[in-house]
């Protein structure tokens, strides 16, 4: 049946849909592991091509002859007649010192050849005239073009210029210089800052400096094929230089050696025409010095004088007293203002005693106003009052006097009081009353009386009768009768009368009545005059006491009235005794003033004469001056006249004496060049490419980027294989139902499996395709920026290479449809019955873990899951830990790259090499050439150390490395070797054999102990036994004793070697310095080495980034990738444990628990893992010259582990939406 | 409607506008506590619709599910997952075992997120397979695999078993173990359980029959005659 209906289409396009996620992951695998590899592959092949069209279209020479002493036409000729040589162009160059953008700068020319070393124009023109220069395109920009570059070149080093100033007509780029070095001079700071090219014309030469040879060569430039084409060519080319070196070295010998002879008796003659005219002028001067010491004492004598007169004056300066004159006046004077002053003290006290007495005055006067003011009311009050007082007074002593009358009128009659008048009017008229009523009681009583009398004798008679018994009746009734009668007629009386006797004792009682009214009236009458006496008595009192009173205050208030008059009295005395002493005052003050206005007089006389004395003193003394400072100028005239005379006749002399020294030093330069010239080895040279700083560094970066390549995408393919072709096998596992199905349906096995392949093909082909495009474009472009830094002579030129490409297809598609196929191979061979059942885990089995029954019963059940999860299926999990694993591998090998180069240049210059310069010299040194250096430069260098020094080859397991030979006996040269091994300090070599940079103990495969096989230039072979090791990053070195050196170097060490540090900050300024130093050849900064090396280092940081970056692309992915399928393939467990009510987070949990314990897992592979490809990349990466330390840093390890960690986590949380669309629904389905 | 099992007008449209289907149309009946209730219908007729939403896996479009006085249709998130989680039980038709885990880690699996659940292994003593704890489903039958399947449900104590087809993978014999399994539990503990069959004869063993007839409740009635297990032919 053919499998091409459209269900079987529909089917399969649903299965891929369905797994798009997966689909593309598999893609961005195979793309990224591609990409990377083919990326990092071509980048280095990329790179060279674009350096070799450059140089090929640049037409760079394959020899640059050199020679100290330059070279001539002959030279040029006889090299181009050369057998096989095809281009030969001699060349001058010259650096030039001028001043641009405001600094001194040194620029290195060159003249613009016919056709070799053609700079590349990028801006302006080629120069055509003698004035014109193209410059370089990486220091000059366009706006400098039309720039005026003069030169300013110390006019005695005779640089080959034409013209006084170039002008900058174009920029360019040149072969010369690939990388960002410039080179150093012996001008200016010592760096080159730029080259420019002349015109032949610009050069004004006496001989060539160069010559470029090309000779045929076969390969590109930096390629293998190139350096063995050329090589046989080294040689004969290094003998040709050699032999014509030494005939151009005769002929310059011979001219020296007759300009020296000229020279030399030129000298001579010069010498004795100094000392004659010598002895003339000092002659001259002796006279003239004679008589300027005459003029001089003269002077002298008079300046004593003056100054003696200065000094009188200065005194009476100083004091004028010291004029007797002045010093008379002076005290008059002052006698005269003691005067002043003690009566000016007199009146000050007077003028304070009156206003100390004004002042009292003027209180008293107050007090006596206030006085006034508070007593004048009282004391009119009390004057009132005196006055009413005195009227009530003498209205009273009226009314005394007139009780004084009444009182007298009282003494003599009573009645004056009417009371009393009234009182005896009364008693009178009682009194009448009585003496009546008593006249008519006696006439009664007298009547009465006669009545008794009558009864009386009636009585008597009738007693008598009755008495006498005799008398008859009639006699006693007539004398009864007559009694009865008497008695009646009495009784009668009586009745009408009243008993007398009552009468009488009324009368009586009447009379006591009136007597005693009489005596009360007369007791009334004494008392009124006691009353009236005691009364006028009162009143007298009163009228005393009121007097007494009033006459009191009377004389009170006279006492106030005076007192105030006293007091008014006293203030106007007080007051005319102020007015007096006033006056008094006034009279003084006057009599001062004009005492003071005399003594100021005085004062200023005396002040005038002192003045008129000093002026005249000064007067006299500038008099005396003048004349001496007439004296002195005339003498300096003559002095100074003297000193040009003798000053020129010495400038003469001097300048004489110079041109003499100078002529004998050049004589002795001359000569002792000429020495040198006789005795020293020939320096020539014929230099190949590779001496050439760019190109070198060109060749050694690019070949850093092959030595990552070589490993790094290869692992990182490996993990990107790894991962698809799992990948497809899960792919094929979890069909396997599906595949039954359609097995039993009667599709054919090709056809089921064809469903895989075409996936997984399309997947591959996909990937590789977009790996191919963008990695193989974007990797060496991202290099190539990161390269741009040092490298700017072009743009990068893409390179493709098919089979690379093929080959990366092959690999994805081996990965992808292979395991594909191979996996359902398997499946296929079973009948479709049981592949319709889910594939059955293999019966009872356990995991390890359970069996470690503590454990496993510690752990939590979901825990469990997981472990059994992660463990049962040994196939997941090996690919697991190797997918996660390979990416932290990948990770630590890259962040430890960086720790391994990060610092390589640091800490070798920093501890390591502690010099600044190497100094090498044009002969060997002898101790006192040694002696001579050191001294000359004791001031600015710091250390300085005298070495014998060769260049040995040594034969490494992996091809010959060049190493240094230095061989020394100065102290000073453990201060600027910085010899450690691990912490330990390495001891300088003694007698019995050489230390050795650990490096390249290594590299040739033996320890300390051992011998070390080295090579001579001379093809001499050596065996130096090696009894240290030292730590070295950059070049190899094999180091020794003088002893030593002569032992196992077969000769005896020739100083020709200085190493120096210095303490200045201008190191290279002091470095042009030193190359002018006697028979120095040229100095070495290591600064230049340690920039270059860090530029290096730096560009290749850039690339290790995008190792890193890309390491964690594939992390992502492959994390991503896992985790997707883990989900895929279990989502009916995942919809069966929502059913079962698990929360959204414990979901979570239990899918991606599983991941997070892989992902631990791979850590525990992945660091070892990356540990041994880091040791193996940077075995790869190999560059001459720098060995790196194998190293990843602590913190290296923990951000590889955080990022994978990080990778774990967001692809989790990217996972998350895709556990969250499992619907429960799922769980309901039938299994697949 | 006040059962144990109230649904209350309940209707559920799947898709928007052309593409709209209505699953269930104003479906409403109630089951008592401790009934077997079965759901019969054909395929499609919106049986899964209605175990879904007394599942508390799918929300309703309209209507109202009441489980003993609570509405669960008003559920969401958390309170929906905590539903399944406590207060309903499951048995599929396809057991959905975990395939990593035994018997008895499997029940221990919903028992062990719940607080008052019952002991795994005497639940699977319960159900017949205490000499099979340790067996990992791949090395159980059908009808033990269906076994530890209800198990897992009995395990959480739930007010409510919901069963999806509980025979459905099995074959006569086995299916009527199984059956049999869910009445003695039913009367024994007297839980509420409701079978979704399309086979018709289960009927018999339920005490309530609810027959769905495209997205309707086309009859609802109570059996008065129960037949046992046992009895049932199909």
């Amino acid at each position: 049946m053919v499998a091409n209906g459209s269900a079987w289409r529909k089917n399969n396009r649903r299965e891929w849909l369905r797994t798009l996620g997966r689909f593309f992951a598999i893609v961005a695998i195979v793309a990224l592991g591609v990409g990377f590899f083919t990326g990092l592959r071509l980048a280095r092949p990329a790179m060279a091509k674009t350096g070799a069209d450059y140089i090929e279209e640049t037409n760079l020479y394959d020899f640059q002859l050199r020679s100290t002493l330059g070279f001539t036409e002959e030279d040029a000729a006889y090299f181009a007649a050369l057998d096989g040589v095809e281009t030969v162009e001699p060349s001058v160059s010259a650096d030039l010192l001028t001043m641009f953008r405001d600094r001194e700068v040194v620029f290195a020319t060159q003249e613009l050849l016919p056709t070799l070393n053609q700079p590349v124009l990028t801006a302006g023109r080629m120069p055509e005239t003698a004035d014109e220069c193209l410059g370089d395109n990486r220091y000059f920009t366009e706006d400098d073009l039309g720039a005026v570059i003069t030169v300013q070149n110390d006019p005695d080093d005779e640089a080959p210029f034409s013209q006084e100033a170039y002008t900058l007509v174009g920029l360019g780029s040149s072969p010369q210089y690939l990388s960002s070095q410039r080179g150093t001079s012996a001008l200016g700071n010592g760096t080159v800052a730029a080259f420019l090219f002349l015109t032949e014309a610009g050069y004004d030469a006496d001989y060539y400096t160069e010559i470029y040879v090309q000779v045929p060569s076969e390969g590109a430039a930096f390629s293998d094929a190139y350096a063995d084409s050329i090589k046989p060519w080294e040689d004969v080319l290094e003998d040709a230089v050699n032999a014509r070196g030494e005939l151009r070295r005769t002929t310059v010998i011979a001219d020296a050696e007759e300009e020296l002879a000229d020279g030399w008796a030129e000298y001579y003659d010069g010498l004795q025409e100094y000392e004659d005219g010598k002895a003339e002028a000092d002659q001259e001067l002796a006279d003239g010095k004679q008589e300027l010491d005459d003029a001089l004492q003269e002077l002298n004598d008079g300046e004593a004088d003056y100054a003696e007169g200065v000094e009188t004056l200065e005194a009476l300066r100083a004091d004028p007293l010291s004029n007797d004159e002045i010093r008379d006046a002076r005290a008059e004077l002052d006698d005269g203002w003691q005067q002043y002053y003690d009566g000016k003290q007199e009146y000050e006290d007077g003028l304070k005693e009156y206003e100390d007495g004004k002042q009292e005055y003027e209180d008293g006067l107050k007090e006596y106003e206030d006085a006034v003011a508070e007593n004048q009311p009282k004391l009119d009050d009390a004057k009132k009052e005196l006055e009413q007082a005195k009227q009530s007074l003498d209205s009273g002593e009226a009314s005394y006097e007139e009780g004084v009358a009444t009182y007298n009128a009282l003494l003599q009659d009573p009645s004056a009081v009417p009371e009393l008048a009234e009182a005896r009017r009364q008693l009178d008229a009682q009194r009448a009353d009585y003496n009546e009523k008593l006249a008519a009681y006696e006439q009664y009583a007298a009547i009465i009386d006669g009545y008794e009398a009558d009864v009386a004798e009636a009585q008597a008679t009738l007693e008598a009768l009755q008495a006498s018994g005799t008398a008859t009746e009639e006699e006693i009734i007539a004398a009864q009768t007559n009694l009865a009668f008497a008695q009646a007629v009495l009784d009668g009386a009586l009745a009408q009368g009243g008993d007398p006797d009552e009468m009488a004792a009324g009368l009586n009682t009447y009379k006591e009545t009136l007597d005693q009214a009489e005596a009360d009236f007369q007791a009334g009458y004494q008392e009124a005059i006691q009353q009236a006496e005691a009364e006028l008595a009162a009143a007298r009192k009163q009228l005393d006491d009121g007097w007494d009173q009033y006459y009191e205050g009377l004389k009170e208030y006279e006492n106030g009235v005076k007192e105030l008059e006293d007091g008014k009295k006293e203030l106007e005395d007080a007051k005319a005794e102020l007015e007096d002493g006033k006056i008094e005052l006034d009279d003084a003050k006057a009599e001062l003033d004009d005492a003071y206005a005399e003594l100021v007089q005085g004062e200023a006389d005396y002040k005038s004469g002192y003045e008129d004395a000093l002026a005249e003193g000064e007067q006299e003394l500038a008099d005396a001056r003048q004349e001496l400072d007439d004296g002195w100028a005339e003498y300096y005239d003559g002095v100074e006249e003297y000193e040009e005379g003798k000053l020129e006749a010495e400038q003469e002399l001097a300048d004489a004496r110079q041109e003499l020294d100078d002529a004998l030093e050049e004589l002795e330069d001359g000569e002792s060049d000429l020495y040198d010239l006789k005795t020293a080895p020939l320096s020539v040279f014929a230099l190949t490419r590779t001496a050439n700083t760019g190109y070198a560094s060109f060749d050694n970066d690019t070949a850093i980027v092959e030595g990552l390549a070589a490993i790094f995408p290869v692992f990182f393919f490996l993990v990107a294989a790894l991962v698809c072709s799992s990948t497809m096998t899960r792919m094929v596992d979890e069909q396997r139902t599906n595949n039954g199905t359609l097995k039993a349906l009667g599709y054919r096995d090709g056809s089921i499996m064809s469903r895989f392949t075409a996936y997984a093909a399309w997947a591959a082909v996909l990937g590789t395709g977009l790996g191919l495009a963008v990695g193989a474009w974007i990797f060496p472009a991202v290099i190539w920026r990161a390269y741009t830094m040092i490298y700017r002579f072009a743009d990068l030129e893409f390179v493709f290479d098919p089979v690379l490409a093929l080959l990366s297809l092959a690999a994805a598609l081996v990965c992808s449809v292979g395991a594909a196929l191979a996996s359902a191979w398997n499946e296929m061979r079973k009948m479709p019955a049981s592949l319709m059942r889910p594939k059955a885990p293999k019966a009872g089995k356990r995991i390890l873990l359970e069996y470690m029954t503590p454990l496993w019963k510690h752990m939590s059940f979901l825990q469990k899951v997981a472990a059994r999860n992660v463990f049962r299926y040994k196939k997941r999990l090996i690919m697991m830990l190797l997918g996660t694993g390979g990416c932290l591998a990948l990770l630590i090998a890259g962040l430890g790259l960086r720790d391994s180069v990060a610092n390589v240049a640091d800490d070798q210059y920093r501890y390591i090499t502690l010099y600044d310069y190497t100094i090498t010299f044009a002969q060997g040194q002898t101790e006192d050439q040694q002696q001579a250096f050191r001294e000359t430069w004791a001031e600015d260098l710091d250390h300085l150390a005298f070495a014998a020094t060769d260049t040995v080859d040594v034969l490494t397991q992996k091809g010959v490395s060049t190493a240094s030979v230095v061989a020394s006996d100065d102290p000073e040269i453990t201060a600027l070797f910085g010899l450690t091994y691990g912490d330990e300090t390495v001891d300088w070599p003694t007698g019995d054999g050489a230390v050795v940079s650990e490096k390249l103990l290594r590299l040739s495969g033996i320890s300390v102990g051992d011998s070390l096989t080295v090579e001579r230039s001379d093809g001499t072979v050596l065996e130096i036994p090696v009894v240290g090791a030292f730590e070295n990053y950059v070049n190899h070195y094999i180091l020794l004793t003088g002893q030593g050196y002569e032992t196992w170097m077969g000769e005896a060490p020739e100083i020709d070697t200085a190493y120096a540090s210095t303490a200045s900050e201008e190191i290279t300024a002091l470095g042009a310095r030193l190359t002018e130093g006697r028979s120095v050849l040229s100095v070495t900064l290591a600064q230049d080495f340690q920039a270059m090396i860090a530029d290096t280092m730096q560009s290749l940081d850039a690339v290790i980034s995008l190792v890193v970056g890309c390491a964690l692309a594939l992390s992502f992915v492959v994390s991503y990738n896992l985790v997707n399928i883990n989900i895929t393939e279990r989502v009916r467990e995942i919809a069966t444990i929502k059913v079962l009510g698990f929360y959204r987070w414990e979901t979570y949990s239990y899918v991606f628990r599983e991941g997070l314990i892989l992902t631990g897992l791979g850590c525990v592979v992945g660091v070892p893992l990356g540990i041994w490809l880091h040791r193996f990349v940077m075995e790869r990466i190999q560059v001459d010259m720098v060995s790196f330390r194998v190293r990843i840093d602590p913190w290296s390890y923990v951000l590889a582990l955080a990022l994978t960690l990080v990778i774990t986590l967001v692809t989790d949380a990217l996972l998350v939406r895709k556990i969250d669309r499992i619907h429960m629904a799922e769980s309901l389905k039938s299994v697949e | 409607m006040e059962g144990f099992v109230t649904l209350d007008h309940v209707s559920k449209t799947y898709g928007s506008g052309e593409g709209q289907v209505q699953a269930l149309k104003d479906a409403s009946f109630t089951i008592d506590k401790g009934e077997i209730a079965v759901i019969v219908g054909q395929s499609g007729a919106g049986k899964t619709t209605l175990l879904n939403i007394l599942g508390g896996m799918d929300t309703l479009t309209s209507g109202r599910v009441f489980l003993e006085g609570s509405e669960i249709s008003a559920y969401r998130g958390r309170r929906l997952a905590q539903y399944r989680r406590e207060e309903v039980g499951f048995v599929f038709q396809f057991y959905n075992l975990i395939p990593n885990l035994t018997a008895l880690e499997n029940v221990e699996l919903a028992a062990q997120i719940i607080r008052d659940s019952q002991p795994a292994a005497e639940i699977l003593e319960q159900v017949g397979l205490g000499h099979r704890l340790n067996n990992f489903p791949a090395q159980l039958s059908g009808g033990e695999q269906q076994r530890v399947a209800i198990a897992r449900a009995l395990a959480k104590n739930p007010k409510l078993l919901l069963c999806d087809e509980p025979t459905g993978a099995l074959d006569y014999a086995t299916g009527k173990e199984v059956l049999k399994l869910l009445q003695d539990q039913s009367r024994r503990q007297g839980m509420t359980v409701v079978i979704i069959t399309h086979n018709s004869a289960l009927t018999a063993m339920a005490d309530r029959v609810v027959e769905v007839r495209s997205g309707t409740i086309s009859a609802v009635r109570k059996n008065d005659h129960v037949t046992p297990v046992e009895e049932i032919e199909w």
